[in-house]
């Protein structure tokens, strides 16, 4: 009941605020800096979904996805008095999601089991042995349930080495143009073009049958 | 035969550059007649196509439990503020007392004098007390001398009067002065009221106290 009452408020200040159309990301992130609550709701209502989906795309954990944008979040909102607007905002969240996201894959990678028959493994094929713990928590989009074409494209990105699923995800799932996934990587525009075609290639294969 | 293998790596690179499904005009014009590059485009557009699909929603309580995470922050933050002016304030006043006591010995220890105007020159003087001058410690020692500078064109004699303190050394007491460049030739010596006349010896340290030698200073 309380969460309602909460969401509906939320939703009325959201449209309250919104119908000044001239508020921008910068804008709000600096309004966040002086400590305004209101701008950093504006800003999580704006950002959430596709933060939520970048980052369950990276680690296929539902659960943990979530978490993690929480994080994303609330590090915009310590930092805010910090930020400065040299780069549009969304590349600077996506750089804090990707970090997050990077560095839990790097986590689970070394809590890899080790299996006492094969203690040493192969080491040609470590970014595609990555651990991923299977997420049973069930989905909020009910239309993908159950959806064997869903658990293929899940299965093959997450097969995907991690440098190129970020630049894929980056690329075809939010959009991003080539010079903003540079600034979020940290890679030049080449790198950036030749890791997302390799990245589709790799995938072209996996998913030969769905395409 | 190559140049249309040319045209075809162009337009596939386009496809893989453009953003889909927004294929700049040329692609669709080669594809119309090039049945590998529209299978290529084919291909491309439903990979990624099948890959934006799939997405998932926000929960519905996202909101609820990240303003809780922001309101238990700033709590834990203004715990933090406030030790943080607690030992900002420890600290400031530990950096008082410590400058207080540097002042405190600087003074006591006389070691001001030296930091003063007529004892800032590079020219430093000892003049040896014999024995029998032996004077009270605290006294106080007017040494008056005329400054002449390096440069003998130059040269006009300004009278200084400098101050020093007795220091009792192991065998002798002495005074050791220092004054304004150039050389400083000493005229007379005061003890308190007393002037001294049988000064043993004068050592002109050096100029920059790096060496002692026989003084030029006349007395």
């Amino acid at each position: 009941m309380g969460s309602l009452s909460y969401s509906a408020e939320l939703k009325a200040d959201v449209e309250i605020r919104e119908g000044n159309a001239l508020v921008t990301d910068h804008e709000l992130i600096a309004a966040v800096g002086q400590g305004d609550e209101d701008a950093f709701r504006l800003i999580v209502e704006r950002y959430r979904n596709q933060i939520i989906n970048f980052i369950y795309k990276m680690l296929n954990d539902y659960d943990r996805a979530t978490e993690l944008a929480q994080e994303t979040f609330l590090r915009i909102y310590t930092t805010a008095h910090k930020y400065q607007a040299t780069y549009s905002f969304s590349t600077y969240i996506y750089r804090i999601a990707s970090n997050l996201a990077i560095s839990e894959l790097r986590q689970r990678r070394r809590r890899r089991w080790v299996s006492i028959f094969n203690p040493f493994g192969s080491r040609g094929d470590e970014e595609e042995r990555e651990l991923v713990l299977p997420d049973n928590a069930p989905l909020q989009d009910e239309t993908l349930i159950d959806s064997d074409r869903r658990k293929a494209v899940a299965r093959a990105i997450q097969s995907l080495p991690e440098k190129y699923r970020l630049t894929l995800i980056l690329r075809d799932v939010e959009g991003l143009s080539y010079d903003e996934i540079a600034e979020v990587t940290g890679l030049s525009e080449g790198t950036v073009k030749s890791r997302i075609n390799r990245a589709r290639n790799l995938l072209r294969d996996k998913l030969q049958k769905y395409i | 035969m190559n140049r249309h293998l040319d045209e075809c790596r162009a337009v596939q690179s386009e496809i893989d550059e453009a953003r889909y499904p927004l294929y700049p005009d040329m692609v669709h014009r080669h594809c119309a007649g090039c049945s590998e590059c529209a299978r290529y485009l084919d291909q491309t557009s439903r990979l990624i196509q099948l890959v934006s699909d799939y997405k998932v929603a926000t929960p519905s309580d996202f909101n609820r439990k990240l303003f809780n995470r922001v309101a238990e922050l700033k709590g834990r933050r203004r715990w933090l503020d406030g030790f943080m002016t607690l030992s900002a304030g420890l600290r400031l006043a530990g950096g008082a007392m410590a400058t207080a006591l540097v002042v405190f010995a600087f003074y006591s220890t006389g070691m001001h004098n030296w930091l003063s105007e007529e004892t800032s020159s590079p020219v430093a003087l000892e003049v040896k007390l014999p024995v029998v001058e032996k004077v009270e410690k605290p006294a106080e020692v007017t040494v008056t001398a005329s400054l002449q500078p390096p440069s003998e064109s130059e040269a006009s004699e300004v009278p200084v009067t400098v101050k020093s303190r007795v220091r009792r050394m192991a065998s002798q007491d002495a005074i050791f002065v220092m004054s304004s460049g150039g050389q400083l030739p000493v005229s007379t010596v005061v003890i308190g009221a007393q002037p001294v006349v049988d000064v043993s010896d004068i050592i002109k340290v050096s100029d920059s106290e790096e060496s002692l030698s026989e003084g030029a200073a006349i007395f």
